[in-house]
């Protein structure tokens, strides 16, 4: 089985590296365009057939204005990815050998895969929260453990007693009515066939 | 001295199964040059991951092409669950590969058939698919379908394929095969089949290098890539693999590695389901379990038209923020431009017969 690996690699160490990569060997599999929250990523992917290893060189940051170099000259296969981020994401390549102008893909609009869709929004957001309520979480129980280590070895709290049933009847009745009397009317009837049903069974045994 | 004139060729052109549009430079009867262009059927598919849940998506990377979808929907799911870290039952793993061989031939024989009616050898192309529909009627029998299969899930199978129907399938295959060796053989030494081929679409071992092609187009220049190697999956239990390569480096070489693919697969197939484990077939995961926040992952599988790529980054939801599916054919077009340049007009559809390019899957 081979293995994967994801090198950062700045955009001004691009050519160089890929220069090198070539000198080596190293097959060249794809490249792609991504577009996280801010600006948008390029991923070259390389396969070493020696030691089979999928090398992926990930580069970060990349705007509408950046100037990316083109890897046509070192592996001619790359015009078609190159041209399709082009087409697709609005990456603006320089030095390409076979340019299309932004015509390799016939598309009615520019750069139609960077536009952030409403569900991707939401799914980002979603993330977004679930990380912030997990940390949060994480944060409390970190606190009540250092409050524990610091009160040392003191009494845990007495439970609460478990409330009877006439109290709990008179909670209920205080929820009721504060509930909507037609909603609390459904609620009565159900607490009524339940204290029936359970009624029922007690006479049975 | 002659005149360069531009020719359009294609994208509807009787030889092209697909839209691919060739803008074809040539001086009198030769090609000097050939500017590919697609993007005709662009679908966005890969987009579709922001709306589906990532079980949702095995179906949607099924549909992006009718002959590899099987191999789409496997890659999918594998690179899914090494994000995920999900480890697949040895079975599962088993039907997948022998699952994904028997596509390969669907696929090798479905080529075939075309190049057959490109020369004019109607009885051929026939043949071809008729041995095609047995293919497909094992499809059929074991996944409800013919070329959508949907058998593969995140996590596993969607159902298994008994013992009994395992070893059905290995005595259609001995008859396919039977069948098989006679129109192959009847091709492969046919004059006129041979002179339409032989020495067409030449691609040398180190032009074949330099543009990184892949699969049947690059082993028939003595490129001994083929991803099976690596042992991944089920493939990694095969007692011998090597895979098929020619030095013939042209039309006729491509032919020979396609066509001997085929016994490949059948022997693969069989020894699969000699070896096949019991334990299980897994499962959907969880509805806890979601792709993790940044982690991404990729996998490379051997299609019939050669190496495909899988990509896939999660964002910590049920869905997946990006997927990237890198067909064959992408990395195939930088060869067939090379591969036409010099060549006479009437060879060019040969050329790209035998290169094979899917362009549905490049469209994805």
């Amino acid at each position: 089985m081979y293995t994967v690996e994801f090198v950062e690699c700045p955009l001004g160490d691009l050519l160089t590296r890929v220069q090198s990569l070539k000198h080596e060997g190293l097959r060249f599999v794809q490249l792609f365009a991504e577009k996280p929250e801010a600006g948008m990523d390029l991923v070259y992917t390389f396969y070493d057939v020696v030691n089979d290893n999928a090398l992926n060189l990930v580069v970060n940051g990349i705007t509408e204005e950046s100037e990316v170099p083109s890897i046509q000259g070192l592996y001619f296969a790359a015009f078609s990815y190159e041209n399709e981020a082009h087409d697709l994401y609005g990456v603006n390549f320089v030095n390409m050998k076979l340019d299309f102008g932004g015509h390799f893909f016939n598309v009615g609009i520019d750069a139609p895969m960077a536009i952030i869709s409403p569900e991707q929004k939401a799914a980002r957001e979603k993330a977004a929260k679930a990380k912030a309520a997990a940390a949060a979480k994480a944060a409390k129980a970190a606190k009540e453990a250092a409050e524990k280590a610091a009160a040392g070895d003191a009494a845990p709290a007495p439970k609460p007693a478990a409330m009877t049933e006439e109290e709990r009847a008179k909670k209920m009745e205080e929820k009721l009515a504060a509930m909507d009397p037609e909603k609390a009317a459904k609620v009565r009837a159900a607490l009524a066939a339940q204290a029936a049903k359970k009624a029922a069974k007690k006479d049975g045994e | 001295m002659a005149r360069k004139t531009i020719l359009p060729f294609g994208p509807q052109h009787p030889v092209l199964p697909e839209p691919v549009h060739l803008d074809l430079v040539v001086e009198d009867e030769h090609v000097i040059e050939a500017i590919p262009q697609i993007g005709f059927v662009h679908r966005g598919l890969e987009k579709l991951v922001d709306t589906r849940d990532y079980n949702q998506f095995v179906y949607i990377a099924e549909r992006v092409c009718g002959i590899c979808s099987f191999g789409h929907g496997y890659g999918y799911a594998s690179a899914t669950e090494h994000l995920m870290g999900l480890e697949i039952p040895r079975r599962a793993q088993y039907l997948r590969a022998i699952l994904e061989e028997l596509s390969r031939i669907h696929s090798h024989l479905l080529w075939l058939g075309l190049l057959a009616d490109a020369f004019g050898f109607e009885s051929l192309f026939n043949h071809c698919w008729r041995l095609r529909e047995t293919v497909l009627d094992i499809f059929q029998r074991t996944c409800g379908a013919r070329i959508i299969l949907s058998i593969v899930i995140v996590g596993g199978m969607a159902h298994d394929i008994d013992d009994s129907e395992l070893k059905a399938i290995c005595e259609k295959l001995d008859t396919l095969k039977r069948d098989y060796r006679e129109i192959v053989d009847t091709m492969m030494n046919d004059t006129s089949v041979k002179s339409r081929l032989c020495g067409v679409g030449y691609i040398s071992f180190e032009d074949a290098m330099e543009l990184s092609m892949v699969g049947p187009f690059a082993k028939a220049s003595g490129i001994e890539h083929d991803m099976r190697t690596t042992g991944f999956d089920a493939y990694g239990d095969l007692d011998h693999f090597e895979p098929i390569i020619s030095n013939e480096c042209d039309c006729y070489g491509r032919c020979k590695v396609r066509c001997a693919e085929v016994y490949q697969s059948i022997d693969i197939i069989k020894e699969l389901v000699s070896k096949i484990p019991h334990d299980g077939i897994g499962g959907k995961p969880g509805p806890k379990m979601v792709p993790p926040e940044n982690g991404q992952s990729h996998v490379l599988i051997e299609q019939p038209r050669g190496e495909a790529f899988y990509y896939v980054r999660g964002n910590g939801t049920k869905n997946i923020e990006r997927f990237r599916m890198r067909t064959p054919t992408s990395q195939n077009l930088a060869g067939m431009v090379r591969a036409l340049q010099g060549v006479e007009v009437a060879d060019v559809p040969m050329i790209i017969l035998t290169i094979d390019p899917c362009i549905s899957c490049t469209e994805r």
